[in-house]
């Protein structure tokens, strides 16, 4: 008996022992938050912010002098985006997928509910030149339309040094999303050590997002932002009501069949200001898309006073748009 | 051919062969500059890859709170890779198959180690949920189970939390097994357990087959991540860099002989235009030497025919003076050479009184003089007597003698002016009286002068002067005669000497032709001659300029066309020691 006992005893050391270490170093980590401030300031070119910022506002963009980008990422009343489901592009064109806000892009790790893009100046390239958006035939002819203006191609040979391209444009331009954060929101003078910056449920809303495990894919400075992630994960989402199921997302991409319906997992720094939700914008409440995410995501049951708790949480993350970006 | 158009050609080939080097060159990749920045980027992937492998383990075992740092090293791996091809690898850049292989094949790594991490950071967060879920909504339901009594159930949660511990920690596939025949056995607990906790059996169902799902995949991609033969990929590219630029070496050495060859090339070049310069100087120096001795040359002859130009003054004024002397001595020889005829002429009578004494003495100391023939003689000899007296003879006689000897006394005279004029015997400056030397000039130039009227006022107080008179008379000679030339025939030539301080002047006038103000400026330059082909020399002003400069005086003209010409000329009462040296 002795010898049989012997190494299950010994094994079950080794577990016990192994098992404190791995809990005495999470707890040694326990002190690091999953969610970080945003940084108060950016290091930018201010005179490719100026022009990337009239730009941002030019609708000689688009094909009928209609549409700027801030058409449809308004950022004095929209926090960035249009609130609409479908944004209207020329000639009355929608999409099929919501506007994100623009401001925190920065901050993601791609551009696009997809991911498509790398980063914002690849970004930019894209919506000049699409059909249901900007719908400019190419980006020769926008810089056709920009040559007539006064000031641009001075502008553009003062900053970079040559005549006005493409490159210089999209870079411009995302200089100056590159100010569109919103820092100081309360939650992140809450980390920065003012404890009363939140109320008491916020704090409660933030335990709550940490332990459902909401921050294991909403995280980081942008809290969400920098991983790619499938809709569904714990619940099939064709089970969902409503159309989620419907846009295939990054495998429209890579084609690889595990990328079906995933979707990069969006910041919720402004979630609470940019309804409707998700890709297809189909959710009109901050309360049903967490119900959502609570049971596609999550796979499990969570109190009414949680979910109320973590959506005040969520409003605690919204920070201030920094002055002059509009 | 030219040397000019051999120079153009040669010019050509430099800065062709300079182009032609300067444009190898650049299409010379610099080695040293490459395998620098190369060394660097794939430094930098390397060092992102280990990054990465550790953020990942990190990731995995909860050690970092969130994906930034992980999200961020990945996406600058993914940048690194795409500004190393951009860089190295775009339509111009390295060509060199291997290496686009390599690096190819380095990038389809990177890129699926890309795919791996979001992978894997996706599965893991679901994962970590279910991991953390699992046993807590296995714990709760083994609670409900022994409240329920279910002794069975309560052992079958107990025991599947205990392996999911197990199996999530350790990973032990001892463990895994156990849950997988313990699964089943959750199905048939459905209708047993209470009515209240059929959600949570469930949820428990789905996150334990989450976990086992999740925790394959995840820990799948985490070795693959770890797993990633980028390293080795690394390795081969850089191996292949260095061959690589071992390649292009062969490139930079024949770039160096290109070089060496070019540089040799301008060398010859140099060499040839420093020898051509050289030959160029020797030539020049020589032409100088030969143009000096020819410059000397005509120098000495100038100053050889000068000598002689001086020298043939100096007869012409000596030939002038004998001209001068011959004629004034010429005047009383003549008379006098015919009053000594007339003289002998006369003493023929005399002879014959003479004679006749003669006899009468003979005849008287005879013993017996002849009276008679005395008497006759006496009577012949009274005859010639009276007829003499008749035509005064003797008186004659007397005149002529008086008359030559005054002629003799003329010549006497004048010849001691020539030895005033001439003095020549003095070579030392002596204290001379200036009124001598004018007075014996004006007599040499006697004949010159004619009847033009002289109008000597000369200072009585005059002192004496220290100077070289037969220069000075020289000087009075030069300045009479050039006087005398200009005048007319009865012209005037006025000489004033006076005493003004520490010197005497003396001026000579004349109211002849004058002259232009171009002629004053010039009549002290050599040669300078208003005197027809011959007539003079044109050194005449210039020697007495000279001269009178010599003894420390000065010359001056002042002229007037139609009314006269006036020269001035100052000397000093002394001369000074280094003057006199001149002089001499
Ligand atoms: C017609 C409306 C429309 C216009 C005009 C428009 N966008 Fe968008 N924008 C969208 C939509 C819709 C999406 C999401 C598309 C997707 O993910 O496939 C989007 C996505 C973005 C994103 C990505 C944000 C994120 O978090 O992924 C950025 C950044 C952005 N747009 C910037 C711009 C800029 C810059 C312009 C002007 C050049 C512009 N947009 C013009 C509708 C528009
Ligand atoms: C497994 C990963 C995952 C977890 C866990 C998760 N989410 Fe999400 N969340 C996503 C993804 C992916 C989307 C985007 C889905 C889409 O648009 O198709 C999303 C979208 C959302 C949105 C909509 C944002 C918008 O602007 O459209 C909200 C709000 C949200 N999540 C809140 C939560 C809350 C609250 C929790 C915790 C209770 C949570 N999420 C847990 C992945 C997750």
């Amino acid at each position: 008996m002795k010898k049989a006992s012997e190494p299950v005893y010994l094994m079950k050391l080794i577990k016990t022992s192994c098992f404190f270490g791995l809990f005495l170093l999470s707890q040694a980590y326990a002190g690091q938050e999953p969610i970080t401030p945003i940084p108060n300031q950016v290091d930018v070119d201010n005179r490719k912010v100026q022009l990337g910022k009239k730009l941002f506002f030019d609708t000689r963009l688009s094909f009928d002098n209609s549409i700027s980008c801030a058409s449809c990422h308004d950022l004095e009343t929209g926090f960035g985006a249009d609130g609409k489901q479908f944004s209207d592009g020329v000639k009355g064109h929608q999409g099929t997928r919501n506007s994100p806000t623009v401001f925190n892009a920065s901050l993601n790790f791609k551009q696009f509910w997809d991911g498509r893009a790398n980063d914002l100046a690849g970004q930019a390239r894209m919506p000049v030149t699409n059909p249901l958006e900007m719908g400019m035939a190419s980006w020769t002819d926008v810089i056709a339309k920009l040559n007539k203006d006064a000031q641009y191609p001075q502008e553009f040979k003062a900053i970079f040094g040559g005549p006005i391209s493409e490159d210089g444009i999209v870079a411009a331009i995302a200089e100056y999303e590159k100010t569109l954060i919103t820092p100081n929101s309360p939650f992140d003078q809450f980390l920065l050590g003012n404890e009363s910056a939140i109320s008491k449920q916020q704090k409660q809303g933030y335990e709550l997002f940490k332990t459902y495990g909401c921050v294991s894919c909403h995280q980081g400075k942008n809290v969400g932002g920098n991983m790619f992630q499938k809709i569904g994960v714990l619940k099939d989402i064709n089970l969902q009501t409503g159309s989620l199921n419907e846009d295939l997302g990054r495998y429209l991409v890579t084609k690889n069949e595990w990328d079906k319906r995933v979707f990069k997992v969006p910041s919720l720094r402004l979630a609470v200001k940019t309804p409707p939700y998700f890709h297809d914008g189909s959710v009109k409440t901050i309360e049903k898309a967490v119900d959502i995410m609570i049971e596609f995501q999550l796979g499990r049951a969570v109190p009414e006073s949680d979910r109320a708790a973590i959506i005040s949480f969520l409003e605690s993350l919204v920070g201030e748009i920094p002055e002059g970006v509009y | 051919m030219k040397p000019s158009t051999l120079l153009l050609i040669y010019l050509f080939l430099a800065i062709a062969g300079g182009l032609g080097v300067f444009y190898y060159q650049s299409t010379v990749p610099d080695n040293k500059e490459i395998s620098n920045d190369v060394t660097q980027r794939l430094l930098t992937i390397d060092g992102l890859n280990s990054d990465i492998g550790e953020l990942v383990l990190r990731s995995r075992y909860n050690l970092d709170p969130n994906y930034d740092s992980l999200t961020r090293s990945a996406t600058l791996l993914d940048q690194s890779i795409e500004s190393f091809g951009e860089a190295y690898f775009s339509t111009e850049g390295v060509s060199d198959p291997m290496l686009v292989k390599s690096f190819e094949k380095l990038k389809s790594e990177v890129m699926i180690q890309r795919d791996l991490i979001e992978s894997f950071k996706s599965h893991n967060s679901v994962l970590r949920n279910s991991e953390k879920y699992a046993p807590a909504a296995g714990q709760s339901l083994m609670s409900i189970a022994k409240e329920a009594k279910l002794d069975d159930a309560e052992q079958l949660y107990g025991s599947l939390v205990r392996e999911l511990l197990a199996y999530s920690l350790l990973g032990s596939s001892f463990s895994i097994e156990k849950i997988k025949v313990a699964l089943p056995q959750l199905v048939e607990l459905e209708n047993k357990m209470p009515e209240f906790s059929r959600v949570s059996m469930f949820e428990f169902g789905r996150h334990i087959e989450t976990v086992i799902n999740e925790k394959e995949l995840t820990d799948q991609y985490l070795s693959k991540v770890l797993l990633s033969t980028s390293d080795s990929q690394i390795d081969e590219l850089s191996q292949g860099w260095s061959q690589w630029l071992l390649s292009n070496s062969g490139q930079q050495s024949f770039l160096k002989q290109l070089n060496i060859a070019y540089i040799s090339f301008l060398l010859v070049g140099l060499a040839f235009v420093t020898w051509r310069l050289r030959n160029l100087y020797q030539h020049l120096d020589h032409e100088v030497a030969v143009q000096t001795e020819e410059v000397k040359k005509a120098f000495d002859e100038l100053k050889e025919s000068e000598t002689k130009l001086v020298q043939s003054e100096k007869m012409a004024s000596l030939g002038q003076m004998v001209a001068g002397v011959a004629h004034e001595i010429n005047t009383p020889l003549g008379y006098i050479s015919s009053n000594v005829d007339t003289i002998r002429l006369n003493m023929g009578e005399l002879d014959g009184i003479l004679k006749s004494i003669d006899m009468i003495s003979v005849e008287i100391s005879e013993s017996k003089p002849n009276t008679k023939k005395i008497g006759s003689i006496v009577k012949r000899m009274v005859q010639v007597y009276r007829r003499m007296r008749q035509r005064e003879t003797l008186s004659e006689i007397e005149d002529l003698l008086k008359d030559s000897s005054y002629g003799l006394s003329e010549i006497s005279n004048l010849v001691g002016s020539l030895k005033d004029f001439s003095r020549l015997d003095r070579t030392n400056a002596v204290d001379t009286d200036i009124h001598k030397g004018l007075e014996a000039t004006l007599k040499i130039c006697k004949n010159l002068i004619g009847e033009r009227k002289v109008v000597k006022s000369f200072d009585h107080q005059m002192p004496l002067i220290e100077c070289m008179p037969a220069q000075l008379n020289q000087v009075f000679l030069n300045i009479v005669t050039n006087s005398a030339q200009a005048t007319d025939k009865d012209g005037t030539i006025k000489i004033t000497t006076k005493r003004v301080g520490k010197g005497i002047e003396i001026s000579f006038e004349d109211n002849g032709e004058g002259m232009s103000a171009n002629g004053m400026k010039q009549i002290f330059d050599p040669f300078y001659t208003t005197k027809d082909v011959g007539q003079g020399t044109g050194l005449g002003m210039s020697i007495a300029y000279k001269i009178v400069k010599s003894h420390g005086g000065e010359i001056k003209v002042k002229s007037e066309i139609g009314k006269g010409t006036q020269i001035l000329v100052q000397l000093p009462l002394q001369q000074s020691q280094a003057e006199l040296s001149v002089i001499k």
